[in-house]
């Protein structure tokens, strides 16, 4: 399919450890809840359509290869190996917890929460360009009051066209 | 063959009405822009336009998700020439030699040439899907569970071996997909796994709003966590294709294009590998080896047939076998099903037209991306100056309505969400996504096909490597598998950096 590896720098090897135990304790899980799955007995079903056999093979190959993961990261010196974990920018992670924190507002509490979704969508978009192209807009040199009617009208104008298109054009009944 | 053509025909005609012509314009346009739009891919304007078009009758629902599918693949070139970034992976060996064209000053002949090859393309992958397709229909006759089992196994670990980076860490993302699958009421008992009790998880994730999570939600993501500049783009020349470029490079053109298109058919590979193949392909064929990567004209014109050719191909095996060629064309599959279209062997059985509607959406779709080749070039330029704080926000609302719109239950937006950061973090581990999509949708046919295949064998495992396509598919995976192992690379003296 895609070549989709976001950047090129390698994983550290300590990062992939952590990511082999994640894996492994994940398939054990799932094998140990298919093993305990009904095997439908009292319906007398052939063994091999019970519906645990495909969950459990499938736990069990995650479980294998999280322990082969695990292990090259093992013989790369996860352990041994000074941490090479990447600083993380400040800014980013800052930047980052805005677009997840707003997303997540407008998908899991607006949405569906008895707000119009014309006005939820409004609310969302005016706050997203406003605080996440703040920086942009200040190189431009505008002010603070014309990034936000920006912001506004880019909004009214999104939130007008998805609510109309969706409930006229393609009949759908919105949250 | 001449019923094939009489049928072609027909198809064609069904599509000539003012609200087909009209959505296969605006959905090729709407591709484009998705596909020249940095970080954003072909599978999320696939997915995207899947939430959008459910309520559509069948057949232009999908004319749109094809027009939308060649569109973005043919709208990628676009940002690889002008600003040396692809728009979509597929076209990330259009850059070598686009890019290098537009700094000596012919950014609108490397456009051209990409056009050119896109269109040439998508035109010899088109008819090798009208020609193929009752062939392999044919053979898919013949498989049985043993067959779509290792099938589906085989989709799952190609595309984990070939999606680049890791394939220890496809092969996980993959099976996790697979088990994912599972997820639900199983397809045979109807028995409740891993549903804790939630009357929502015991139906399973459906499929659309998953990948609208994995490949939308993780993509918008990613592009503002890039924080891209807004690019500063060097005028070009003219963009109009020449006759002559077809006639000097026919070679290349043909060459591209069954390579893209026999890459496509192969189960979960896709069009970067395809572009990157045919660029290969070209260079060992050159005798001006020295130029690529230098600003050959014959490399992008490989990697821009190559890329497009795959589209058509990638559709051979989503008609015939059931089992997507690429990540678009497994949605594209979710699609199908969801209105109504049942893919698979009995297709030329059942409804031989819809073999060649589809035939007929692709050449509506590649006489839409000549149109926008030849006018859209400015506008495209404008579109690549918006930057990504303003274009993020409202691609999320469009991931949120949308998947809401699939069946008006808020459980699908949490789904996608879940998928979402799944397939985020799952990219800054460098696991690839595109296995585990694949293993959501093979999931189903494997699981079923393993379980029937024991009953018929009443357990015995010789069935399944005993039957001739059982055996290859079987030694296919086999070989695959242990290429991938160091120690084994090693003692063959392959390339272990790779």
């Amino acid at each position: 399919m895609s070549i989709e590896i976001e950047d090129d720098a390698p994983v550290p090897p300590r990062s992939d450890l952590i990511a082999a135990v994640v894996w492994m304790v994940f398939g054990a899980a799932v094998a140990v809840g298919a093993w305990r799955m009904d095997r439908l007995e009292k319906l007398h079903i052939n063994p091999y359509e019970i519906p645990g056999l495909v969950p459990f093979v499938l736990g069990v190959t995650i479980l294998l290869l999280g322990g082969v993961l695990a292990l090259r990261s093992l013989r790369q010196g996860a352990l041994t190996a000074p941490d090479q974990a990447v600083a993380h920018d400040p800014v980013l992670l800052r930047h980052m917890a805005w677009v997840f924190g707003l997303m997540l507002l407008y998908a899991l509490v607006l949405v569906g929460s008895g707000l119009p979704f014309w006005l939820a969508t409004f609310l969302f978009v005016t706050v997203f360009i406003g605080i996440l192209d703040r920086q942009r807009q200040n190189e431009l040199g505008r002010t603070k009051a014309q990034q936000w009617v920006r912001a506004c009208v880019y909004a009214a104008v999104w939130s007008a066209l998805v609510s109309l298109s969706f409930e006229h054009i393609f009949l759908v009944r919105l949250p | 063959m001449f019923d094939g053509l009489f049928a072609f025909g027909h198809s064609i005609a069904s599509f000539m009405t003012l609200e087909s012509i009209f959505f296969a314009l605006a959905s090729c346009l709407v591709g484009v822009i998705i596909g020249a739009l940095p970080g954003l891919t072909a599978t999320m304007g696939v997915a995207l336009m899947t939430t959008l078009t459910i309520k559509l009758p069948s057949n232009q629902a999908l004319l749109i998700l094809i027009c939308t599918y060649v569109g973005a693949i043919y709208g990628g070139s676009r940002s690889a020439i002008l600003l040396n970034i692809p728009g979509t992976p597929a076209s990330a060996a259009s850059c070598l030699d686009g890019y290098a064209l537009a700094r000596q000053g012919h950014a609108g002949r490397a456009m051209g040439i990409a056009t050119t090859g896109s269109v040439m393309g998508t035109l010899i992958g088109m008819f090798f899907l009208a020609w193929f397709t009752p062939l392999l229909g044919d053979l898919a006759l013949k498989f049985g569970a043993y067959e779509f089992f290792w099938l589906a196994v085989f989709g799952v670990i190609i595309s984990a071996t070939l999606s680049g980076g890791d394939p220890l860490k496809g092969w996980i993302s993959g099976i996790t997909g697979l088990f994912i699958a599972t997820i639900g009421q199983d397809g045979i008992h109807a028995y409740e796994r891993f549903s804790f009790d939630n009357r929502d998880l015991a139906g399973g994730f459906a499929l659309v709003p998953a990948l609208v999570g994995a490949f939308g939600f993780a993509e918008v993501l990613v592009a503002m966590k890039e924080r891209r500049p807004v690019p500063q783009i060097n005028p070009f020349d003219t963009v109009i294709p020449k006759v002559m470029d077809v006639l000097r490079y026919w070679k290349t053109i043909l060459r591209s294009g069954v390579i893209g298109t026999f890459i496509g058919i192969v189960p979960g590979v896709g069009e970067d590998v395809a572009a990157w193949s045919s660029y290969a392909a070209a260079k060992r064929a050159s005798k001006e080896k020295e130029k690529f990567g230098k600003g050959s004209i014959d490399g992008l014109m490989a990697a821009e047939t190559g890329d497009n050719a795959c589209v058509p191909g990638a559709i051979i095996p989503v008609l015939t076998l059931q089992v997507p060629g690429s990540a678009p064309a497994a949605v594209l599959m979710a699609a199908m099903l969801i209105h109504g279209v049942k893919p698979g062997p009995m297709i030329m059985i059942e409804s031989p037209q819809f073999v060649y509607d589809v035939v007929a959406m692709m050449m509506i779709a590649t006489i839409g991306i000549f149109i926008y080749g030849l006018v859209l070039t400015k506008l495209l330029v404008q579109v690549l100056r918006v930057p990504t704080t303003i274009i993020v926000p409202m691609l999320f609302v469009l991931c949120v309505v949308g998947t809401y719109a699939l069946s008006s239950r808020l459980f699908d937006v949490w789904t996608m969400l879940l998928f979402g950061v799944l397939g985020y973090v799952l990219r800054k581990y460098q696991f690839p996504v595109a296995p585990l999509v694949l293993g959501i949708v093979l999931g189903d046919l494997m699981e079923k096909s393993l379980r029937r295949g024991l009953v018929l064998s009443d357990g015995d495992l010789l069935p399944f490597i005993s039957r001739p396509i059982s055996a290859v598919l079987f030694a296919a995976i086999v070989i695959t598998v242990v290429l991938r192992i160091p120690k084994v690379r090693q003692w063959l003296k392959m390339d272990t950096s790779s």
